[in-house]
């Protein structure tokens, strides 16, 4: 039976038996004891910052290089955002801006261990690391310090299904989407795991958080028409987890695909010259390749180039969070956060699917390396 | 004899063929949020609700959230509405930093009390809902597959800003 038969059989077009099962699947996927599907990974953040204990009036901090729904959930959420600078060989979370952050950038409040934003005034409860291209964050060291500070761990895992890092301090290899206190995915139609539709999810280890964001999702109702919180329509349609579901059992595959297509764009890039910044993969780290980012100077010019030629790309993502126009009143600048912005700057996401072929990546290379040769008097001058 | 309250299935089967070949379709097409088929249901939709402007989002709760974020409701306006609704009404208000103030319904209509409204308005109301966002939750008279919502309006700015919430931003309306 097709999933469409199967979810008129069930007459259940909203949640329900098909909805369940997928999250049963996903959770064992992500090696989490709770899944929770949700309406968008836009909706999986901001749902798991609340039911993660952030209140209106509290203040999270992130990363200026990501999604706008990064920042949108914290704000849909009541809470402020503060943001730290970007490892800028990984482009995720510097652990080290994170700590600066929480040391000077914050105050002490009380006997508490929470601080307080001395931008916003607002006490910090929360950090998101983005585990952004499929590469996670260095978690060690920003799990130590949530503990030290008492912040809840929200993992932004939308790029990241099935990613994974290993903690030294546990020893491990740990999944995105298992490491925090709760974790965002999205099942956007392009994503490693993508529905017909908009969808996503939150996976925890803590029974409480999950509860939370099944109220959340469904108008803040324990049963029917009995709403213990005011909430939000955010529920998976049985369509969506249906289609999930059946994608999921190839996920594993799908992303060894990818890897072997970041090698192989790794290879035919190796002999070219140093004009290229290519993805840093550090050890301890399993990426699965949502995207194929290189760092280059006149990103914009190459890009058009590469266009005539047939080969689309894309620039994830242009404007840094701080700057961007939603966020004027902010008065953020230009040269607050400079790994962020020299990364806006130069990144272009290069073609990436499963069934990407060895020749198209041959082409694509041979026609960066050509642009790259041609314009390369021209960065000698600049440098000379 | 089992009688549904509601029986989703029996409507499908009346028009399987239809249904069956838009979905295929926007498969083909893998123009799955968004694209031609999003934008070829909003003209006919406004058409049908003789509206100048459309704006299709998720789902009615969102749609409410949109619509009222697009009147640029600030923290603490009032807006009037029934008591006798899904949550969703007073949710989105709340949720748009307004305040809810309700109004009774009319007993033999069920709606919005058209006497009562005045009373209740003070120099803080900015609106009124007599619920005319759209839901397209499966159960609903025009019901999708999942869950779906919409917009209508004649106000060129409001339809802009709907569009701008709805989209992050980053896309405009079409208009008519």
């Amino acid at each position: 039976m097709s999933v469409f038969e199967l979810v008129l059989d069930t007459n259940q077009f909203i949640g329900g038996r098909m909805v369940q099962e997928f999250e049963e699947d996903f959770a064992a996927f992500c090696e989490t004891r709770f899944c929770v599907g949700v309406n968008s990974g836009t909706d999986a953040l901001r749902f798991a910052l609340v039911a993660a204990g952030v209140r209106p009036g509290d203040a999270v901090v992130t990363v200026p290089f990501s999604f706008v729904a990064t920042t949108e959930a914290i704000s849909q959420a009541g809470a402020q955002f503060d943001f730290v600078d970007i490892d800028p060989r990984t482009y995720t979370m510097d652990p080290e801006k994170l700590s600066a952050y929480l040391d000077g950038r914050c105050t002490r409040n009380g006997q508490s261990r929470r601080v307080v934003s001395k931008r916003t005034g607002s006490p910090v409860t929360a950090v998101i690391p983005v585990h952004l291209y499929g590469q996670m964050a260095n978690m060690d060291p920003i799990l130590e310090l949530a503990a030290q500070y008492d912040l809840a761990v929200i993992e932004d895992a939308c790029q990241a299904h099935g990613a994974e890092y290993f903690s030294k301090r546990e020893n491990r290899w740990r999944r995105a989407g298992s490491i925090g206190t709760a974790a965002a995915f999205s099942f956007y139609p392009s994503k490693n795991l993508g529905g017909c539709g908009e969808a996503g999810a939150v996976t925890t280890d803590d029974e409480k958080v999950a509860r939370g964001c099944r109220l959340l999702r469904d108008h803040g109702q324990s049963a029917k028409y009995v709403h213990a919180i005011e909430g939000y329509n955010g529920r998976l349609d049985a369509i969506q987890a249906g289609v999930l579901h059946k994608k999921l059992r190839h996920l594993a595959k799908w992303n060894d695909q990818r890897r072997d297509n970041a090698n192989r764009y790794d290879e035919l890039f190796a002999a070219g010259n140093g004009a290229l910044t290519l993805p840093y993969v550090p050890a301890g780290s399993r990426p699965v390749h949502h995207l194929y980012v290189v760092g280059v100077a006149n990103r914009d010019g190459l890009r058009a180039e590469l266009a005539s030629e047939g080969i689309e790309t894309g620039i994830h993502y242009p404007i840094p969070l701080h700057l961007l126009e939603a966020y004027a009143t902010h008065a953020f600048r230009p040269g607050d956060f400079p790994a962020a912005e020299h990364a806006a700057a130069r990144v272009l996401s290069l073609p990436m699917f499963p069934e990407l072929l060895p020749e198209q990546q041959a082409f694509v290379t041979k026609a960066i390396q050509a642009r790259l040769a041609s314009s390369e008097p021209a960065r000698r001058r600049e440098q000379a | 004899m089992k009688v549904s309250l509601v029986d989703l299935r029996a409507q499908y089967l009346t028009i399987k063929d239809e249904i069956d070949a838009a979905i295929s379709s926007v498969i083909a097409d893998s123009a799955y949020i968004g694209g031609a088929h999003v934008e070829a249901f909003e003209r006919a939709w406004a058409k049908a609700a003789g509206a100048r402007h459309r704006v299709s989002c998720t789902n009615g709760t969102d749609a409410l959230m949109i619509a009222t974020c697009a009147l640029g409701l600030r923290r603490g306006d009032e807006v009037i509405t029934t008591g006798h609704t899904w949550i969703s009404t007073s949710a989105m208000i709340t949720q748009a930093g307004g305040r809810v103030v309700f109004c009774d319904v009319d007993p033999m209509t069920f709606t919005i009390d058209p006497a009562q409204i005045e009373a209740r308005i003070t120099p803080r109301t900015v609106g009124i809902i007599p619920i005319a966002t759209f839901s397209y939750y499966p159960g609903k008279n025009l019901g999708a597959y999942g869950d779906a919502g919409g917009i209508t309006t004649n106000d060129d700015r409001l339809a802009e800003g709907c569009g701008h919430v709805e989209s992050c931003g980053v896309a405009a309306v079409a208009s008519s």
